[in-house]
């Protein structure tokens, strides 16, 4: 970015103390504040992103647990099956 | 240094935000020249000042006096939403009076009179960004070395060093040629 500098004897027209007066609004401040810290109405599910990364949770946890049942229950071969049967 | 007024109302807003008010009070028009200075609109200088203060709440709770003063921390809140600001910008007019560049006039010894000051305003306009805005710091906003420092995100004898490196850039930018 360039700067330039137009230097004036004067300058540019400076606020004086009651102007700026004007533009000071400590309760608009303190209602922004408020505002930014507050935590969100919206519930989790109908924000889009965080009920994605709520779906990809849950999709694992359902995962893990297949995985762990599959594990639990042992698995009959053929050949054991055959042996059994007579 | 801050005074034990601010150190107190510091501490009462660090307790409860709601109390931040007399800080606001007492620097908002400080950040409201520093911000008209740069962007010279009142009402967007209002807006950002707004913000500086709002984020500068938010923040409050991470801020450490280390014997720095406290608006020297706003300034810096401040110099970040000018720039945010300026980021699509290729080129920003800086107006300026002869009053606010006296002091750097006098150092680089010269007359306050149009050709002078033409002089002046071109060779900083050859500045880069961050030298241009140290000096901008030091002289038209009158910031001291603590301050600059502060700022800037470095100590008060390398804000001297820096200052005087870009002093003398300027001295040479302002050598007639040969």
């Amino acid at each position: 970015m360039k700067r330039q500098y137009r230097i004036t004897p004067e300058g540019p027209e400076q606020p004086t103390e009651a102007e700026i007066a004007r533009y000071r609004d400590p309760q608009r401040l303190i209602y922004n504040y408020t505002r930014a810290v507050r935590r969100p109405r919206k519930p989790l599910y109908r924000d889009p992103k965080a009920f994605l990364l709520l779906l990809f949770i849950v999709l694992i946890a359902y995962l893990i647990s297949e995985e762990r049942q599959k594990q639990a229950v042992p698995t009959i071969t053929p050949t054991q099956q055959g042996t059994s049967d007579r | 240094m801050e005074n034990p007024d601010e150190l107190h109302q510091l501490r009462e807003a660090k307790a409860d935000p709601a109390r931040f008010a007399p800080l606001y009070e007492r620097y908002f028009a400080d950040i409201f020249r520093f911000v008209l200075r740069r962007v010279q609109h009142r009402e967007l200088t209002a807006d950002l000042t707004q913000q500086t203060f709002l984020k500068a709440m938010l923040a409050l709770a991470t801020y450490e006096p280390r014997g720095l003063p406290f608006r020297a921390w706003l300034y810096r809140i401040a110099l970040n939403e000018v720039r945010m600001h300026w980021r699509k910008r290729k080129e920003i007019l800086i107006d300026v009076s002869y009053r606010e560049v006296k002091g750097l006039s006098e150092e680089m010894g010269l007359d306050l009179d149009e050709t002078e000051m033409q002089r002046l305003g071109r060779a900083m306009a050859r500045l880069d960004d961050d030298r241009a805005r140290l000096i901008e710091l030091r002289y038209m906003d009158g910031l001291s070395f603590a301050e600059l420092g502060q700022v800037l995100g470095i100590g008060e004898d390398a804000a001297k060093m820096r200052t005087h490196r870009v002093l003398g850039q300027l001295r040479t930018y302002l050598a007639p040629r040969r």
